[in-house]
């Protein structure tokens, strides 16, 4: 008989479900927003029944005896609380609106699988500490297992900042925070300032608008004054302070009519206030643990890739690893994880699994309708080829690839990515406006092989689920223009042949024929919409986009023009 | 830092005196703390500090289901019992 874990991630935005078998492996982690196809999947169960239906069946019918238990990411439900913690920032209509969310879906989480499971379901659903949880997902795809974890979020269970110890896979909380200090809130607000939207997760967008403005040093300390760091707990400055800095900044706020760009200098100014706090915390976090020399990175301000790439050379760490989902999404693995620990009477937590591709497979049957029934030009390639492919995309081609198993968390790696040729500087704007429907200032990432990454970037180092940007070496920027960013840094994705061994090939074959063995690498889907899910979302994709051809699993698949 | 009764007491009025600048002399066990002007927002500001100096963990809604000193000090001596 097997038992399974089922983590269940009930912030009310970003719901997601992860299983861990008896092993303590994490056998499949998928966001409802990829399911929907509906964009962080606001207020919706993360035990969607559709979607849960369609991993716990199979499941089922493949082991007949199995048994689950089911956890939250959540210890507490936050309205119950007295006290809005979240709020001095971001409007209280939004801070209540979240909060009722949390409140409703933590409650009510794992009644789907009660359902589907009957007697299947082991108990009541357990309930684990939010940025416990953050930090057993971190450390799952960890390559070390003694360090330190720092969780930084827009809101914990009563703070936004968690520091734990970590030694030979126990995690042990060091300190969290108490009050509405959140950096997670205070990006937000500014991102809001920017013009863009904190519910529509568009904190993105300030980082890539930040490279193409000078901060403003006079606007980084007020932005500052609002926060303050003691001993790495964050705390909110006193209300007569936050009054006046928040009025004065709210005059900076973009109108409808401004274009875009002229936000780059407040850009740039949020987010040199967010590096100089987080600096502050590292420094804080360095005078208690002086030896300490691997830092996990989790929360969702772990995706704060343009931060993260500066960490490990200044604060002096060995290794630096963010998970692929750091973010509440990615906290049903850590739940899962948490109640396998618990259930087998440890505190050893599993670890060393580096694979991102979690997700659902394309369904064959859906392949082959699109093979028969589509009318479009399809040549079957032998399993694992990439010659073919490696040519299109030197030719100029832009494809979108689904293929095996869908990354867990924001980043397309490989598996659900457009990709294209970035030698061509108009590759950039092509994709850009006809492709993605986005913004032109935005940047393309970057993937290349893991072990070429130092020939190609300075203070190379690991960034297998693009969580570093890093400085591109000067001579190499020239080479591949549109995965350059305005501030000369690239967000890559170092891709390694045991991870991912299709992308790995195909990088080398690209590289052999154009002697640059790097791809534009961009999430597989149209501006406003999640990553796609199935054979039909890419279909969708590519009939109504100027996307060249796409690849479902061996199938290749071009569009007559 | 060993949990005893007094000290925890203590330790809360120096904190609510601290953020609510009321006079030390003016609290006791048995003031009620929200007469003094300590919010849901110091509570919970309080409740960190307790969590550091004392190194124990807090269930936050203990400073919201107590109203005074001496009520917390009893709950956490409570909670910080091996069951």
């Amino acid at each position: 008989m097997s038992r399974y874990y089922i983590g269940l991630s009930t912030s009310g935005h970003d719901p997601s479900f992860s299983i861990v078998n008896s092993d303590g492996q994490v056998i499949f982690a998928e966001a409802t927003e990829r399911f929907l196809q509906d964009k962080r999947a606001w207020g919706v169960m993360p035990d969607h029944i559709g979607h849960i239906e369609s991993v716990l069946k199979p499941l089922i019918a493949s082991d007949p005896r199995a048994e689950f238990l089911v956890a939250t990411s959540w210890k507490s439900i936050k309205e119950e609380l007295p006290v809005q913690i979240s709020d001095a920032l971001l409007p209280a209509s939004l801070g209540e609106w979240i909060r009722r969310q949390q409140g409703y879906i933590q409650a009510r989480a794992g009644n789907h699988c009660r359902m589907i499971l009957g007697e299947r379901l082991l108990g009541e659903v357990r309930h684990y500490d939010h940025h416990m949880c953050h930090a057993a997902n971190a450390l799952y795809s960890s390559p070390f297992s003694d360090g330190l974890c720092l969780v930084l979020d827009g809101e914990g269970e009563v703070g936004a900042a968690s520091l734990f110890e970590l030694s030979d896979s126990v995690l042990r909380r060091a300190w969290r925070s108490w009050g509405p200090g959140s950096l997670g809130a205070l990006y937000g607000w500014l991102t809001e300032l920017c013009g863009f939207s904190t519910r529509h997760g568009e904190e993105w967008k300030v980082m890539g608008l930040a490279a193409y403005g000078q901060a403003d040093e006079k606007l980084v300390e007020e932005i500052k004054s609002i926060m303050q760091v003691d001993a790495g707990r964050l705390l909110l400055s006193d209300k007569d302070r936050i009054k006046t800095v928040v009025s004065a900044l709210q005059r900076l706020a973009r109108k409808p009519e401004d274009p875009i760009l002229s936000q780059a200098r407040l850009a740039m100014s949020a987010q040199q206030a967010y590096k100089e706090l987080v600096d502050h915390i590292l420094d804080d976090i360095k005078n208690q643990y002086p030896d300490a020399c691997n830092l996990l990175l989790s929360g969702g301000c772990a995706l704060n890739s343009l931060y993260n790439g500066g960490v490990k050379r200044q604060h002096g760490f060995g290794q630096v690893h963010a998970p692929s989902a750091p973010a509440d999404d990615g906290n049903s693995l850590g739940a899962a994880i948490l109640t396998w620990a618990e259930d087998n009477k440890t505190t050893q937590l599993p670890h060393g699994h580096l694979s991102p591709y979690l997700g659902s497979s394309i369904a064959a049957t859906e392949i082959d309708a699109v093979v028969r029934y589509s009318g479009l030009t399809v040549t079957p390639l032998p399993e694992g080829s990439v010659d073919l492919i490696a040519h299109e995309l030197a030719a100029g081609k832009v494809i979108g690839v689904a293929r095996g198993r869908a990354e867990f968390g924001p980043r397309a790696l490989g598996n659900r990515s457009i990709l294209a040729d970035p030698r061509a500087p108009e590759m950039k704007d092509r994709i850009n406006g006809i492709i993605k429907g986005r913004e032109s200032y935005r940047p393309f990432a970057p993937a290349l092989p893991e072990e070429l990454v130092q020939d190609w970037f300075d203070d190379a180092q690991p960034s297998p689920y693009m969580s570093f940007a890093l400085p591109w070496k000067e001579e190499k920027r020239s080479l591949v223009p549109a995965v350059v960013h305005h501030d000369g840094t690239g967000r890559l994705q170092s891709v390694s042949a045991g991870v991912s061994p299709w992308f790995h090939s195909l990088l080398n074959a690209f590289g052999e024929i154009t002697n640059a063995p790097v791809l534009l690498n961009t999430s597989f889907n149209v501006m406003g919409k999640p990553i796609i899910h199935s054979a039909h979302d890419a279909v969708s994709v590519l009939m109504s986009t100027d996307l060249d051809a796409i690849l479902l699993d061996a199938h290749y698949i071009q569009k007559k023009r | 830092m060993k949990l005893e009764k007094e000290y925890i007491v203590s330790f809360i009025l120096d904190r609510a005196s601290e953020l609510t600048k009321t006079s030390r002399e003016q609290l006791f066990g048995d003031t009620p703390l929200a007469s003094i002007g300590v919010d849901s927002l110091y509570a919970v500001l309080i409740c960190g500090r307790l969590e550091d100096h004392f190194g124990i963990e807090i269930e936050p809604i203990v400073m919201f289901e107590y109203r005074t000193a001496n009520e917390v000090a009893d709950a956490l001596l409570k909670m910080a019992q091996p069951v």
